[in-house]
């Protein structure tokens, strides 16, 4: 439910801001965030910019970027994942092992000195989230391949000849979709919290983008005296992690009943 | 009575000495309490360390501990002309020969003596082309260069081709010694990393990345400090500063632009404040075809609320510019210039009147077909552009410009803006700030006269002015030409100036900065670093 909410706001965040998280208001907050009003539910920021508006351009940006970086992530590495499943023998081999390569670099750490590098727009920095996530996704679907290739119905399709891109569109990815749902799921929250990370370090979203992480970077110089500043965005995102990680549980018991009884 | 006279008399004996020191200004100097390490804070790695390659605020914090000039005033060295390594000077009558007499004694940092030689020394390196020193042109008069001659060890003469009004803070670069030198060459000289000067601290090590340590100068000319060592860390960000001075880890800083609250009536720090010779200002690409209109120029000055900048971006630590020189300039004058007030209708109908509107009604005003697009650039790492940005990017976006916000990071900054010769540049507008140009307008000719600065800025009639301006040396006559230059820029404004910092300095109680005093005019905030000492 919330999700769904939050999936809403995301979409119609224009609608529903009160003011434009952008405007400034020198005046009312005179370089010093402003505590919150019945004016301004989430105060303002030292730019006098309205908390709320920023808040829900925020949330839209983040889930953009979560979900964004994970379809991404999903193409990469289902293609790979299957790919290497069904074919087997050295091209399994060679896409595992490149895998593994992938597997075996620290991740963020890459991310920051790339993101330095080809940084500085949302499309740049969705596209190198996913590029360096995907390999969860890759094993799990190459694994239900292996497994799934060898079953009587697959067995069959062969047999009577069905070509290979059929089998694994029709045949065999429908039906090892369940466990990449899950995945994907657990993956979003992931990716949102990838990207406040980097915003949090000043890598992320580019200004005057307002991102959930690039407003805790501004909080940090008024932590002691503007409570609402990383409040806000601290709880927003734990309750997207929360919500995410909670449906993606929940997806995963309705899918695969029998593995985890 | 006649004890009374004895006294008297002896008293005054012993005393007169003491007049001829004290009217130094104070150069004998003894130390309350020696020894301490102090802490102090800067935004990042320095790209250099030689005084002569030094002119960014990373590279000149650390040098202005070392190094010396022959006398102060000139560019990076406060606003007043006075002696340093040159204890006097004489002009001939015919203002084209320039004798200095400099200090006996002065040892530089690996014992050797400084001598005319090493004066000699610096000013032929500075001269060769290929070491590409950026005060090469304070050394030329026109396509030709000053003469220089060493008479004896003490004593250096300077011959000009004609008179020069701006000679001796031209001359006021820092001095480098011969022996630590191969040759003329110093492009990639060890030196760079590793300097010998003559000033209070000398250099110790470098840990890059992390911070760069120096000592005390026991043999300093001044008197020895009473540090022991100085330790510049490299942190970046007011805010943090401010964080670590509270957290013990600095001793002394500029925190501007930090929430100053935990410092006031706070009895373990001191807050001071002192006016800086720096400018933050918003320059235009005065050659690209919307901005090259002052209209236009005028019109974004007036839709922007600098007022909102000072208060923002730096926490109210800033007067409002009304002069696109620095208020150190010997012919700076309140009120010379109307104010540009901020009113956003105004300017709105400003934008009108030189043919912007929007025809379209998207939001964004165009003009014969091209959308009114800005490409705003300022170096992404330097937090106060990143403060400053989004004030620029809603005002200017509420008139109707379509503003692309674009930090460039470190390497691409210096390649767009900073290290940019050419006449065509990348970008529309910049975000910017400079200073420590000192009293001597001439200074700012390479960037307020010059099509290959950043303005681009090809106005014939000011570097008309700015040529004569070297050239007349009667001060009433350079006053009233370089007032003139003083109104044409600012009907002009190749840059919007901002406003004129304010620093606000915390250090720890029980550290003594009166005697090396608070001095905004030098990047480190001492005028006499040496001077500094911890109260026991």
């Amino acid at each position: 439910m919330v999700l769904m909410g939050m999936v809403l706001i995301a979409i119609f965040a224009d609608n529903l801001a009160p003011y434009d998280p952008n405007a400034i208001n020198a005046a009312y907050a005179r370089g010093r965030p402003q505590p919150p009003t019945a004016e301004h539910w989430f105060g303002t920021d030292n730019y006098g910019r309205d908390y709320l508006s920023r808040a829900l351009m925020g949330v839209r940006v983040s889930l953009f970027v979560g979900v964004a970086a994970v379809l991404f992530q999903l193409v990469i590495g289902v293609s790979v994942g299957a790919i290497s499943g069904y074919f087997g023998g050295w091209v399994d081999n060679l896409l595992m092992r490149i895998t593994d390569v992938f597997l075996s670099i620290p991740g963020f750490f890459l991310l920051l000195i790339v993101s330095g590098i080809f940084g500085g727009t949302l499309l740049t920095l969705v596209l190198l989230i996913g590029a360096l996530n995907w390999m969860t996704v890759a094993r799990l679907l190459r694994a239900e391949f292996l497994s799934l290739k060898e079953r009587e119905f697959m067995v069959a399709a062969r047999c009577i000849g069905v070509p290979a891109w059929r089998q694994v569109i029709h045949h065999l990815l429908p039906n090892a979709l369940a466990p990449i749902i899950v995945a994907a799921t657990l993956s979003v929250p992931y990716a949102i919290l990838t990207e406040s990370a980097l915003s949090f370090l000043g890598r992320g979203v580019p200004p005057p983008h307002a991102s959930l992480g690039t407003m805790l970077e501004g909080a940090q110089q008024w932590l002691r005296t503007a409570w609402w500043m990383w409040v806000v965005p601290g709880a927003i995102i734990s309750l997207i992690v929360l919500s995410f990680n909670f449906v993606g549980d929940g997806l995963r018991d309705a899918l695969d009943p029998q593995l985890h009884r | 009575m006649r004890k009374v006279v004895i006294l008297s008399v002896l008293l005054t004996v012993m005393l007169a000495p003491l007049v001829p020191v004290m009217a130094q200004g104070g150069e004998e100097f003894t130390c309350p309490n020696q020894g301490g390490t102090m802490v102090v804070a800067y935004g990042a790695d320095p790209r250099t360390l030689s005084g002569l390659y030094a002119n960014d605020g990373n590279s000149l914090f650390v040098v202005t501990f070392m190094a010396e000039p022959l006398l102060l005033g000139g560019e990076n060295w406060g606003d007043k002309i006075e002696p340093a390594l040159a204890e006097s000077w004489d002009i001939s009558e015919d203002g084209l020969e320039y004798t200095f007499h400099l200090r006996q004694g002065v040892k530089w940092h690996d014992g050797e003596p400084f001598t005319a030689e090493d004066v000699l020394f610096t000013y032929q390196a500075t001269l060769l082309e290929s070491n590409a020193i950026d005060w090469r042109s304070n050394l030329m008069q026109g396509d030709q260069p000053m003469q220089f001659e060493v008479v004896d060890d003490y004593t250096f003469k300077v011959k000009l081709n004609e008179p020069d009004a701006t000679v001796l803070t031209a001359l006021a670069i820092p001095i480098v010694p011969k022996h630590a030198f191969s040759g003329l060459e110093m492009v990639d000289a060890p030196y760079n990393t590793n300097p010998i000067a003559t000033g209070p601290f000398k250099f110790v090590e470098w840990k890059t990345g992390e911070s760069i340590t120096l000592e005390a100068n026991k043999d300093y000319w001044r008197g020895a400090p009473c540090l022991d060592r100085i330790v510049v860390r490299f942190i970046e960000g007011a805010s943090n500063i401010a964080n670590a001075i509270l957290a013990g880890e600095v001793d002394f800083a500029r925190v501007d632009g930090a929430d100053l609250t935990p410092f006031q009536n706070n009895p373990d720090f001191v807050l001071q404040t002192a006016p800086r010779d720096l400018m933050r200002y918003v320059g235009f690409n005065v050659r690209s075809p919307i901005y090259s209109d002052p209209a236009v120029r005028r019109a974004l000055a007036v839709g922007l609320d600098r007022q909102a900048i000072i208060d923002i971006a730096a926490g109210g630590f800033g007067t409002l510019a009304d002069s696109l020189f620095n208020k150190a300039v010997f012919m700076y004058e309140e009120g010379r210039n109307k104010q540009y007030p901020y009113d956003p209708e105004l300017a709105k109908q400003m934008l009108a009147e030189a043919g912007w509107t929007d025809t379209d009604g998207d939001g964004i005003l165009d003009k014969d077909g091209t959308p009114m697009t800005m490409r705003l650039v300022y170096m992404g790492s330097w937090s106060l552009m990143q403060a400053i940005a989004p004030v620029v990017y809603d005002n200017w976006r509420a008139l109707g410009v379509d503003v692309q916000l674009t930090p460039l990071d470190e390497a691409k900054a210096y390649e767009e803006i900073y290290d940019n010769v050419s006449e065509n540049k990348p970008y529309d507008a910049m975000l910017g700030g400079w200073g420590l140009f000192g009293p001597e307008p001439d200074h700012y000719r390479n960037y307020l006269a010059s099509p290959t600065g950043f303005f681009a800025y090809n106005n014939e009639e000011v570097q008309a002015l700015f040529e004569q301006g070297r050239k007349v040396t009667d001060p009433q006559e350079r006053y009233e030409l370089y007032a003139q230059i003083d109104r044409l820029l600012w009907e002009d404004l190749p840059m919007i100036p901002l406003y004129q910092a304010i620093g606000a300095w915390v250090y720890r109680s029980d550290l003594n900065i009166d005697a090396a005093e608070l001095n905004g005019t030098f990047l480190t905030g001492l005028k006499y670093p040496g001077r500094v000492y911890f109260e026991k």
